[in-house]
């Protein structure tokens, strides 16, 4: 169980204001994409906070806190519920042996994340299958949810009541208006004509299960017509805490601390954030911010396909040891107590077992995975697991230019741009008679000319960091007969620019780096609230990094801080 | 619950399906399909045919009848790629020298494969990396079938978007219903069936049961309660989320008139298939969803389908992961187009890729020929399918598109013909204007679908139909 004196560590300024100078010019930025990069910096001086320190650590960031009272929010578009929430919520309502799980088409991947509110659009197909999945779950799993039976008029009533003020709040995660429950009384008055009470409810609830209100999370706060930011009911912050950290549907718990007035307030938030984190539910939910973060269905894709006669050694099971290995080693460094996003960075240990023992060049540990040192000087943290190296290989030869893309994307925040017009990407054969070449000196031939070269210097420099790794992840320092050349270098970021050999030189650069921790937090932030970074999330994002960078990366105290924030507390202003 | 027919054909040969017609001779083309569809009532269906890394533009190229000299517009053989497609010949429209013109004249960087897949069917400009800024043609067509049909779509169905093989090496974004509102593809054989026939049988020909239409008024009901609940909500709400909400209870208002129609009916060719085993992949799910398209098409429960290819399995074309050192088929393409073009092995490798295209396709045209219709044609000959992709060839470039039409949309257009705006020229990856853009092509098909249409794209990305696919 997690107890809060683990986070104090983590200082917020939320309430304070940061000083507003702007990083960037460009609003083109990973994570500003989707935003209109509207609003520009504040400079000048700050009543408290970080004085003197840009609002941004990144130089493509567009982020402004202004000095003054706040909150100072993004907006808030409406979010409809993921496949995994839908799922989850079903289930929960019902019990998980009572429904079956729906396939929803596959939701739109806006920035590397599936739960973007204004990427969702309303298919044809996901209407037709949000239509007939509550006719999947059977009728006697309904009434057993609706939970009453009526045999005269007066035992219909009290059961739509009952039904009201139970079910049908869990349905809609709130209570019921009474717009809505007269609303629904009609409706079943009206079915009664031609069915049967239980029928008739049936009815109701399977509309009800298309209805905005369990299919979206619509905020309208506590007074809708405010021009400032709106403070949320503590119905709508306990969904917003539920399904960012257990992706599903509040419990009788968060129901009960929402009627309770107890989530109004930053105290009672972190109680139930504490306790939500505390449950392996919330493992499984942040795992699905970490899978689209890091990637893992591209590294799981990747790690499937090798070729057999360049790694006979590289079975199916060499492939779950390397994608487990590699999920346990990040929710190690998310989950465990000692360990942070520089542990994850830095980390000499890997999960290894007998089936990936071989990369690692270590003894076989046992069939099952088995922390251990993979130390020799050679690797260091994230970047050097198997996993991920598998990850961006390619089936017979590494990949440094997805590894480099990788890191500054990812990790950096500051993805390149794409190629430009007119490009041929196809890698240029050796000059016939030159010998052997390393992948390395092929690349560079490829990219020192003509429009490759200006984005190529960036993202090659930093890929290469990891040539002393195959295409699975072991470490060699000859490559096709010729020593491995892997020195490297990070340029125009905002302070982790250097030149560096190796990977554990490259890792040690990005775990100092306060643009990586800003990285994260922002990539978190974009999770959290279903939509891309604006520039008003400068007071949310440059507090946050602050305690991110103070803590040495503790990504939990990061979201706890987070969840207790303005952010996550007030909706922006409704606008007609 | 229904008594409809429940026959099951396991294969829809064209024999099979003469004698299920009760047609013992082979059927024949009438002169003017046009007029006699008017007349019959047969509809017209489009399919967008899709395949991955554009083409190898010389073997795509049709020869002079016999091999020898150059080709014209009437007199020509099919080049090597299409040699799986001869017997279709009268069928084609060779396209050469098209450009996607929202890319080469818009603002985005790159064409390559996401942004070719985005400006490929849509013809506008993206409104972001991945997302067009509006719809593509299988879709503007599915929603002007339904205008022209009083606002409700004339099929149960809107359209089909379904794909052989889930993969796809840069997601699957080419379908668009408007401005970044993409369609998922479904390639799951299992579930497209299902759609299609949730009963596992073929529409009812005697009318549903009691019990049915008491299900089926429940389902109204129940959708009347969640969109009167959408109205209350939107009135809570600001403008954006307003109009989200909107184009929610839009669709399913939609889907409730849909499913209040008589669902499908089609001629006496149609049957529900076999339920598909759950395989996907290249062959064996090309080959399940050809039958739900010919299906569907056969049930008229609709007239829209796309058929996502994905990409050949290695063995289909003789590639090895590390052959020739490459890291994978693409990376092989690519090299195909740069500095291995005269690499034979190479090259061969790449060609047998594209004739494994060329065998689906044909397996498309052959589904759609067996199936007879009453004036005595065929479903072939009241259908076009476009062959298209996200690039042009192996460069990423997006401009000298080598695609191609089969099928005359009854009449509309006139095939058998190799109609070439301008050879690619290697080297030069940038935007060439040789020809129409893809726009100009999806005019004319929408056109041939009976959805009038005077450009298509972004502002000043098109120009018109292409006149000359009449003639």
């Amino acid at each position: 169980m997690l107890t809060e004196s683990r986070f104090t560590l983590f200082v917020l300024c939320l309430a304070t204001s940061c000083s507003g100078a702007v990083g960037g010019a460009s609003s083109g930025g990973d994570d500003a994409a989707g935003g209109d990069g509207g609003s520009s910096g504040v400079g000048g001086d700050s009543a408290g906070g970080a004085v003197g320190k840009p609002v941004a650590r990144n130089p493509t960031f567009d982020l402004a806190c202004p000095a003054g009272v706040g909150p100072f929010i993004g907006s808030s578009p409406l979010t409809r519920l993921t496949n995994v929430e839908y799922n989850n919520t079903l289930a929960d309502l019902f019990g998980p042996a009572n429904v079956q799980k729906q396939g929803l088409p596959a939701e739109v991947i806006a920035d590397g994340f599936n739960n973007d509110a204004v990427a969702q659009s309303p298919s044809t197909v996901l209407i037709e299958n949000l239509e007939a999945a509550p006719i999947t779950i059977t009728d006697a799993t309904i009434d057993k949810a609706v939970g009453c039976q009526a045999a005269s008029a007066v035992e219909e009533s009290a059961c739509l009541d009952k039904f009201f003020s139970s079910f049908a709040k869990r349905l809609y995660r709130r209570p019921l208006t009474a717009t809505e429950i007269s609303r629904y009384k009609t409706f079943v008055s009206t079915l009664r004509k031609t069915d049967d009470f239980a029928s008739s409810v049936r009815t109701l609830v399977r509309g009800m299960m298309q209805s905005p209100q369990f299919l979206y999370r619509a905020e309208t706060g506590e007074s809708a017509s405010d021009k400032n930011p709106i403070k949320l009911t503590g119905y709508e912050v306990a969904s917003r805490l539920s399904y960012l950290l257990w992706d599903t549907m509040p419990d009788a718990d968060l129901f009960a601390a929402a009627e309770a007035g107890e989530l109004d307030n930053a105290d009672g938030i972190a109680k139930q954030t504490m306790r939500l984190m505390g449950d392996p539910r919330a493992r499984g939910s942040v795992s699905e911010f970490v899978r689209q973060w890091l990637e893992y269905d591209r590294i799981d894709n990747n790690i499937a396909k090798k070729n057999a006669t360049t790694f006979p050694k590289y079975t199916d099971a060499t492939k779950a040891a390397l994608s487990s290995g590699l999920r346990k080693f990040v929710e190690d460094a998310i989950w465990s107590s000692d360990t942070s996003l520089r542990d994850m960075l830095l980390s000499k240990k890997a999960y290894v077992s007998d089936a990936s023992a071989f990369i690692y060049n270590v003894g076989a540990p046992g069939a099952e995975l088995k922390s251990m040192a993979v130390d020799n000087g050679q690797r260091a943290g994230l970047l050097t697991q198997a996993g991920f190296l598998a990850g961006f290989g390619h089936e017979t030869l590494q990949a440094p230019i997805l590894r480099g893309i990788f890191v500054l994307d990812r990790l950096l925040c500051q993805p390149p741009p794409p190629p430009p017009v007119n490009v041929n990407t196809a890698l240029a054969d050796p000059p016939k008679g030159a010998g052997p070449t390393t992948l390395r000196q092929r690349i560079e031939m490829s990219h020192q000319k003509g429009a490759c070269a200006s984005c190529h210097k960036t993202i090659d420099a930093v890929g290469f960091g990891l040539e002393n790794f195959d295409a699975i992840g072991q470490y060699r320092t000859i490559e096709n007969t010729l020593p491995v050349d892997a020195r490297g270098s990070i340029s125009d970021t905002f302070d982790a620019n250097g030149d560096f050999n190796g990977a554990v030189e490259l890792a040690e650069r990005l775990a100092k780096s306060e643009q990586v921790s800003e990285c994260v937090t922002a990539k978190m932030v974009r999770y959290a609230l279903s939509r891309a970074v604006e520039p008003t999330d400068g007071c949310t994002i440059s507090s946050l990094t602050d305690g991110m960078v103070q803590s040495g990366g503790d990504i939990k105290s990061m979201m706890l801080a987070l969840v207790k924030g303005d952010s996550f507390r007030y909706r922006a202003p409704i606008t007609p | 619950m229904t008594s409809g027919m429940t026959r099951k054909l396991s294969m829809l040969g064209r024999r099979d399906l003469l004698r299920a017609a009760g047609l013992g001779t082979a059927a024949t083309l009438l002169p003017s399909l046009r007029r006699a569809e008017a007349a019959s009532g047969i509809p017209t269906r489009f399919v967008v045919f899709y395949t991955q890394h554009g083409t190898l533009p010389e073997p795509w190229k049709p020869t002079g009848p016999g091999g020898v000299g150059a080709a014209s517009e009437t007199s020509f053989d099919l080049g090597e790629l299409h040699q799986p497609l001869a017997s279709f010949k009268k069928d084609l429209i060779l396209l050469s020298g098209l450009d996607m013109r929202s890319w080469a004249d818009g603002p985005q960087v790159a064409c390559g494969h996401v942004n070719g897949q985005v400006a490929s069917l849509t013809n506008f400009d993206a409104i972001s990396k991945g997302n067009a800024g509006g719809p593509s043609i299988d879709q503007y067509i599915a929603a002007g079938l339904k205008k022209q049909n009083g606002g409700v779509s004339p099929t149960k169905l809107p359209s089909m978007n379904l794909a052989a093989a889930g993969d796809g090496y840069f997601g699957q974004a080419a379908f668009f219903s408007g401005p970044g509102a993409l369609v998922p593809i479904e390639s799951s054989p299992t579930r497209a069936y299902q759609r299609l026939f949730p009963n596992g049988t073929s529409p009812s020909t005697t009318g549903p049961s009691l019990d049915a239409l008491a299900a089926a008024r429940r389902r109204s009901a129940a959708m009347d309660v969640a969109m009167g609940e959408f109205a209350a909500v939107e009135n809570l709400l600001g403008k954006a989320e307003k109009t989200k909400l909107e184009a929610h209870a839009a669709a399913i208002k939609d889907l409730q008139t849909r499913l209040s129609k008589a669902p499908g009916g089609g001629g006496t060719s149609c049957m529900a298939p076999t339920a598909p085993a759950a395989k996907v992949g290249f062959r064996d799910g090309g080959d399940a969803m050809i039958r739900m398209i010919q299906a569907g098409f056969a049930c008229d429960l609709t007239r829209v389908a796309s058929l996502w290819m994905g990409s050949t399995p290695n063995a289909d074309c003789g590639y090895s992961p590390g052959m020739l050192g490459t890291t994978d088929l693409h990376d092989l393409v690519h090299k195909v187009d740069g500095d291995m073009r005269s690499n034979p092995t190479a090259v061969g490798v790449i060609k047998k890729f594209h004739i494994a295209y060329s065998q689906v396709f044909a397996q498309l045209l052959t589904a759609l020929k067996a199936i007879p219709e009453s004036d005595g044609s065929t479903m072939l000959d009241h259908t076009v399918i476009l062959w298209a992709g996200e690039i042009a060839q192996g460069g990423h470039g997006c401009a000298n598109l080598k695609w191609m039409l089969a099928g005359s949309a009854g009449g509309y257009f006139k095939t058998g013909r190799y109609l070439n705006w301008g050879d690619y020229n290697r080297g030069e990856y940038g935007p060439d204007r040789n020809g129409p853009s893809n726009g100009d092509l999806f005019s004319s098909l929408a056109n041939a679908m009976g959805v009038p249409t005077t450009t298509y794209g972004s502002n000043g990305r098109s120009t018109g139909p292409i006149a000359k696919l009449r003639g």
